[in-house]
């Protein structure tokens, strides 16, 4: 596939890690702020290749896993409604609110359907006239504009049984909270690519002044990632602070303005919640006046009265910023396994303490024959078990 | 993030008032919409995520960085999307 | 394959329903039109004929000319369920039959007779039956096996996805053949007879609210002779597995823990159709994880390997036969894969149900 096969060419990056470990001089901490740069990195084996000096920590960038509990929750009682349809992106019925999650709501004759893009939900709004279509509205920025695009044309088209539960998220204040928190121990990030599509990577100028810290825009497959990491190395070992972008096949400095209009037109920012690590000012987006009518919260007031308490337990917005490890965690394997997780961390199989949990199965003999002989398989995370 | 895969434009068309289109992945054909694309055409890469095109393609971007590496790299690259 | 509405012995009773309903499972006069006039003639062989509550079948007419002291009996049963009932590819009744022959086949047996237990939900189009019987029938043929025990029963509308079905086969094992799961051996080469993914991504491509176009087909098909022809190659074939549900990332990790055994293999080596390929990436999915439904795993001694990719290679459903990696003495219980990059990974159990990514 064009603009896929030759960003996972092994030569070329070869080339960059040889790059990466001719400049480096000291240990550098940085940031891949997004899930599918994660996913990427650890179904490439990317992190195994980087120079040692280099450790990458995984940020809280799946909208799928900071999905705050009580909206989970507001999902699953509205999914059990005989008069709703309820519709979702497929990675989030697996994910567990404080009692089930919504295939099991599913398989007890609940309406869930899954979706490739939300323009599909109105379909299934115009084919059930007698029926509430609610769609599950998740996603940072890059997700936005297609949700958005729903509402306006639900409005548009007059179709009046179909409202949004909306989670969004936006990437800025998370970086904003992360950059100061006291304790905060990351060098360098490499930006979202897809959220800086939409956004474009201005907003990170005045961030990177502030703070003194190097953001590179970095796009989503191996040779992108390695080329990202490079450019933020050599920021650093050149004592520059600057926002870069590794991803210009994709991102301009000012993003998608016809769709960051959309994203105006319908919604405005507001505090969120993310899963186990708190409320971010100013962090996701909420309808808008105007399309009020269309939020499943207003539609079905009853929901409102949901308020699920995450656990006091979980440590995953430390586990996130690098500050402690998943294994020094009360809840970790106890109160907190991926069938049952507390926190964003070990929703994802991504997350560091999925990752953790999920070799802590295999026998120690078969992590040091690992560690030892291939020396390029276990998750860095992983390692110190 | 977000899942976003490139795919070529093959055909533009109206639906409830917006520019949508097929997509081309390889082989696998989608249909998009391409509103935040005004200026896209057939024949175009752009990037879907959840069946909107979020970006066209620049397929003369220079990958800013002079390293020797990646300067081989991507002339490689470049004479793989000229074939 | 088409039904010829027409060619039917007796259209009238069936005409008159155009659906199944109730009565079809009564075990009346209906029930009785349903077997006669739509199963019998598509399947009709000596041993269905009999027509009896149960079938008999002579020792003689298993054992096949061997010694009936050195035979093993191989007896399996697999029951389908799937959305649509005919996608791009096949359908329900062809898959129902290669299902349970390659079960078989997978423990070195020659599949010889088949049963099928259909449970029909009221409201079923009897020309969707029709074409499904009509399918089971095909496969048998092409599979080489034979149909001698059937059921029929029908369920109220709402109670099933239109049709469900149950097979279950009896093959026999010749005496030199020993083939389990457990049986991997540090060295042995790690084999895989074609493309991965071609049948999960063709079920997805036709599921509901994901529609995409394409020519992915189901790679749905009978290997009891692929594999009849690998035993010719070497007998001395240590594990076979077909790659159903869970693709190829759950047989190897069977394998792995079964036989207490590593397994590394090389992503690059596995033979993926572009459009699958494309498919998956559009939904975030790995290929390794998709079903299949014609392609199965070997695990061979590595001297052996050669002989028996080249009589896999000269088979129809074998041509895309290749060496994927090895058996190896680390990591016990452990499949790891070599990726695109030279980077390496560990390959686990799928999740659960596969589902499209947005993140």
């Amino acid at each position: 596939m064009k603009y896929i096969d030759e960003y996972r060419d092994e030569k070329v990056t070869r080339g960059l890690l040889d790059e990466i470990g001719r400049i480096v001089t000291r240990e550098w901490k940085l940031m891949e702020v997004c899930g599918g740069q994660t996913h990427s990195i650890l179904k490439s084996g990317l992190d195994q290749l980087l120079p040692p000096q280099i450790e990458l920590i995984h940020g809280p960038g799946c909208p799928v896993c900071v999905t705050p509990l009580e909206l989970i929750d507001k999902a699953i009682a509205l999914a059990q409604r005989s008069n709703v349809i309820f519709v979702s992106y497929g990675d989030m019925l697996r994910v567990p609110g404080s009692e089930r999650d919504l295939f099991s709501v599913r398989a007890a004759g609940g309406d869930v359907r899954i979706v490739y893009s939300p323009l599909d939900s109105l379909k299934i709004a115009k084919e059930n006239p007698d029926k509430t279509i609610v769609f599950f509205g998740i996603g940072f920025e890059t997700t936005a504009p297609a949700n958005a695009m729903a509402v306006a044309q639900a409005k548009r088209q007059g179709i009046k049984n179909f409202a949004m539960l909306v989670s969004h998220v936006t990437v800025p204040p998370a970086i904003s909270a992360l950059l100061e928190s006291p304790d905060v121990r990351v060098d360098g990030f490499l930006a979202a690519g897809h959220v800086c599509t939409i956004m474009g990577y201005w907003e990170y100028e005045p961030l990177v002044k502030k703070y003194n810290v190097p953001v590179v825009v970095t796009g989503f497959e191996p040779v992108d990632i390695v080329h990202g990491v490079l450019m933020c190395v050599k920021q650093l070992e050149e004592g520059r602070a600057e926002v870069e972008n590794a991803y210009a096949r994709s991102v301009r400095r000012e993003g998608n303005e016809p769709a960051q209009a959309i994203i105006n037109e319908v919604f405005e920012p507001c505090d969120r919640p993310w899963r186990g690590i708190g409320v971010i000012p100013q962090s996701g987006y909420k309808f808008r006046e105007a399309y009020t009518y269309y939020d499943a919260e207003q539609r079905f007031p009853d929901i409102q009265t949901i308020a699920t308490k995450e656990s006091s337990l979980c440590i995953s917005g430390q586990v996130l910023q690098g500050l402690k490890k998943p294994n020094q965690c009360p809840a970790f394997g106890k109160e907190c396994t991926p069938q049952m997780p507390l926190g964003a961390t070990m929703v994802s199989s991504e997350g560091a303490c999925a990752a953790y949990y999920r070799y802590a199965r295999f026998a120690k003999t078969a992590l040091q024959d690992l560690t030892q002989k291939s020396n390029t398989v276990i998750p860095s995370e992983a390692r110190n078990l | 993030m977000c899942l976003g895969i490139p795919g070529k434009v093959t055909e533009l068309y109206e639906a409830n008032g917006m520019k949508m289109g097929k997509v081309d992945f390889g082989g696998v054909v989608k249909e998009a919409c391409l509103e935040y694309l005004p200026e896209i055409e057939v024949g175009d890469y752009t990037i879907v995520h959840v069946g909107f095109g979020i970006s066209q393609l620049d397929e003369e971007a220079i990958t800013p960085s002079s390293t020797s590496a990646l300067a081989s790299a991507n002339s490689t690259k470049r004479k793989r999307m000229r074939r | 394959m088409s039904l010829q509405l027409s060619s039917w012995t007796c259209p009238l009773p069936l005409r008159n329903y155009p659906t199944v309903v109730m009565g079809h499972g009564s075990g009346g006069k209906m029930m009785s039109d349903l077997i006669q006039h739509l199963f019998a003639p598509l399947l009709k062989n000596d041993l269905l004929d009999q027509l009896g509550d149960s079938t008999v079948i002579g020792l003689s007419q298993i054992a096949n000319g061997n010694s009936p002291s050195n035979l093993r009996l191989a007896f399996t049963t697999d029951s389908f369920v799937i959305s649509p009932l005919i996608f791009p590819g096949g359908d329900i009744g062809e898959l129902a039959v290669n299902g349970t022959v390659n079960d078989l086949a997978m423990s070195g047996a020659k599949p010889l007779f088949l049963s099928a237990g259909f449970i029909l939900e009221e409201g079923l189009p009897m020309e969707t039956l029709g074409r499904i019987a009509a399918s089971v029938a095909a496969a048998c043929r092409a599979a080489n096996v034979q149909l001698v025990a059937g059921d029929t029963k029908v369920v109220n509308k709402g109670h099933g996805d239109g049709l469900y079905i149950n097979t279950s086969g009896i093959g026999v094992i010749s005496a030199d053949i020993n083939i389990a799961p457990n049986r991997a051996q540090v060295g042995d080469a790690i084999i895989v007879s074609g493309t991965m993914g071609d049948h999960g991504m063709a079920i997805m491509s036709v599921r509901e609210g994901l529609e995409f176009e394409t020519q992915i087909k189901s790679d749905t098909a009978p290997l009891n002779g692929l594999v009849e022809a690998m035993l010719a190659a070497s007998p001395e074939i240590h594990c076979l597995r077909d790659a159903t549900r869970g693709g190829l990332a759950a047989v190897l990790n069977e394998l792995a823990s079964a036989s207490n055994v590593g397994i590394e293999f090389d992503e690059r080596k596995i033979p993926v159709r572009q459009e699958v390929h494309a498919a998956c990436e559009m939904l975030g999915l790995d290929p390794f994880y998709v079903a299949n439904e014609g392609k199965l795993v070997a695990m061979v001694p590595a001297a052996e390997s050669e002989s028996v990719l080249a009589a896999m290679r000269a088979h129809p459903l074998g041509k895309e036969a290749a060496r994927i990696g090895s058996v190896v003495e680390d990591h016990h219980g452990l499949v790891v894969a070599r990726t695109a990059i030279g980077g390496s990974r560990v390959v686990d159990l799928p999740a659960g149900e596969l589902l499209p990514r947005i993140c």
